[in-house]
């Protein structure tokens, strides 16, 4: 299967600090890839140069063929893991501004999603709960189809209801094509859902492998495994 | 990038009418003031400075309002949007730059036309002739040169205050940190302003756009004292006409352009968010 990303020996250095050491890696279309790891292991420094937010100190990063860019930005479908919507956006203005830059974007799929998501589109943002701000977040990403999805910690912070229809509409929304890459440090809510898992620790991977060869291997569950890899 | 202007009006377009809504406020009373003081023969405080002070203090946060919109995108979790967005650095600062520049222009044009519709409005009966005369003043040569030139010189300084933010952001990393743009601006300002002061001296030919016509520095009496000391704009002179400096423009153009690309670069290439 085709690669949508290609890491090779990335690292990035915040000062003297490590924060990625020589990463290589390589992340299959049609995929769902965890990546796991404590605090500061180098799981969001990755996530925001795959996104183009931050420049690798060294190395070579490439999605779809192409060196992070204007081009990589409109292929990748990114959520941080915080509010990034503008301030003065409603929820309509937010799904306008969605519609207006990325021609993957679905209208009627992101109207769906407002539904089942339970958000009523005349909300301002400002109006919105961590919870449903979280929602609305993921609602705009997976109304694109964009060949790789970059979801940083989607359920954190929100209830177990919230939580379900976070997990449920990335599993309805997924389309087998694309890659979706997501770090949690729910494992065990989310780890059903990947395909692979990559766990970093300290900047580096520690291991990578498939999640149902893993989990036999090691006659664990993934959480289970990550507690053994972090807990040393 | 027509897209992104849009989302650029429609996030700031609430605070500038409010800016026009103050504005248009406080020059009414100062035209209060003056009409009713034909009559009365005093003028007071209340009704000009205290107005004057608020039109001052209007200008000035407009400016910061606009200023701080980019800076906000470095600095603040909005950046996470813009910068995902599939827009090079160039089309962003552009976009930036266009909004400014017409929030600016509305500003000034709202206020003017405003003020002279009320002054036709209370001195009718010398109203239209009053009118015919400043239309005429606002369209002459001189005032539209002026204008023109002016403009450029204001974008240049915003890109180098754009450009400063940019720079602080990309070598000072902690957030904390954030007015050493301040400082950046000033160092920059003040050697551009030396480098113009010096290019002038060095070059020492004056343009007049209004008349199209081009003097040294040493045949401009009687201001050609100032005109050696490397000014970059000079009034007066025989023709009483707006005198700019080619070497210190020429240099104005150079910097703006030069600090577009600049600032493009950062905000594409260097910035870490």
């Amino acid at each position: 299967m085709a690669n949508i990303a290609e890491i090779k020996g990335l690292t990035k250095l915040y000062n003297r600090k490590k924060a990625l050491n020589n990463v290589t890696l390589d992340l299959e279309s049609g995929k769902i890839y965890g990546m796991l790891g404590p605090n500061g292991s180098g799981k969001t420094s990755l996530i925001k140069i795959l996104s183009g937010i931050l420049r690798e100190s060294s190395g070579e990063v490439l999605i779809d063929g192409h060196k992070p860019g204007v081009h990589t930005k409109s292929v990748v479908a990114y959520l941080p893991d915080r509010n990034f919507l503008y301030k003065w956006m409603s929820i309509q203005d937010a799904v306008n501004l969605f519609k207006d830059f990325y021609g993957d974007f679905d209208e009627y799929r992101a109207y769906e999603l407002l539904d089942f998501m339970k958000l009523d589109r005349n909300m301002k943002t400002t109006e919105l709960s961590k919870g449903m701000m979280e929602k609305l977040n993921l609602t705009l990403i997976l109304s694109r189809k964009a060949k790789l999805y970059i979801l940083d910690e989607p359920i954190a912070g929100v209830d177990p209801v919230a939580r379900d229809q976070i997990l449920n509409a990335i599993i309805n929304n997924y389309d087998g094509e694309s890659t979706m890459l997501i770090t949690t440090h729910l494992v065990r809510d989310m780890e059903n859902i990947f395909d692979d898992v990559i766990f970093l620790k300290d900047g580096e991977v520690r291991l990578i492998g498939n999640a149902e060869s893993l989990r036999a291997e090691k006659e664990k569950s993934i959480d289970e495994i990550y507690k053994q890899i972090f807990g040393e | 990038m027509g897209k992104y202007i849009k989302y650029e009006i429609k996030g700031s377009y609430k605070f500038i009418l409010g800016i026009i809504a103050i504005l248009i406020i406080a020059t009414t009373a100062i035209q209060l003031d003056g009409f009713y003081n034909l009559a009365n023969g005093f003028d007071s405080f209340l009704t000009v400075g205290i107005p004057l002070i608020i039109i001052l203090g209007a200008m000035i946060t407009a400016f910061f309002y606009i200023v701080g919109s980019f800076r906000k995108e470095l600095y603040e979790d909005r950046g996470y949007l813009t910068f995902s967005l599939p827009l090079s650095g160039k089309q962003i600062l552009g976009s930036k730059l266009i909004v400014a520049a017409l929030w600016f222009f509305l500003l000034g044009i709202s206020v003017v036309i405003y003020n002279a519709g009320l002054a036709m409005l209370f001195y009718a009966k010398d109203g239209y002739p009053m009118m015919k005369e400043f239309l005429k003043i606002l369209w002459s040569k001189d005032v539209r040169s002026f204008i023109i030139l002016s403009t450029i010189s204001s974008i240049t300084t915003l890109v180098m205050i754009y450009f400063s933010i940019a720079l602080s952001r990309v070598t000072i990393k902690n957030k904390k940190i954030g007015g050493f743009w301040f400082v950046i601006f000033l160092a920059m300002n003040s050697l551009y302003g030396f480098i113009g002061v010096m290019l002038n001296r060095a070059f020492p030919y004056y343009f007049d756009f209004a008349n199209w016509n081009m003097m040294k520095s040493s045949e401009m009496n009687p201001v050609s004292s100032l005109a050696m000391s490397g000014s970059p704009v000079i009034t007066g002179g025989f023709t009483g006409s707006i005198y700019y400096g080619i070497a210190s423009l020429a240099l104005t153009i150079i910097v703006g352009v030069g600090l577009f690309y600049g600032t493009s670069y950062l905000i594409e290439k260097r910035i870490d968010l």
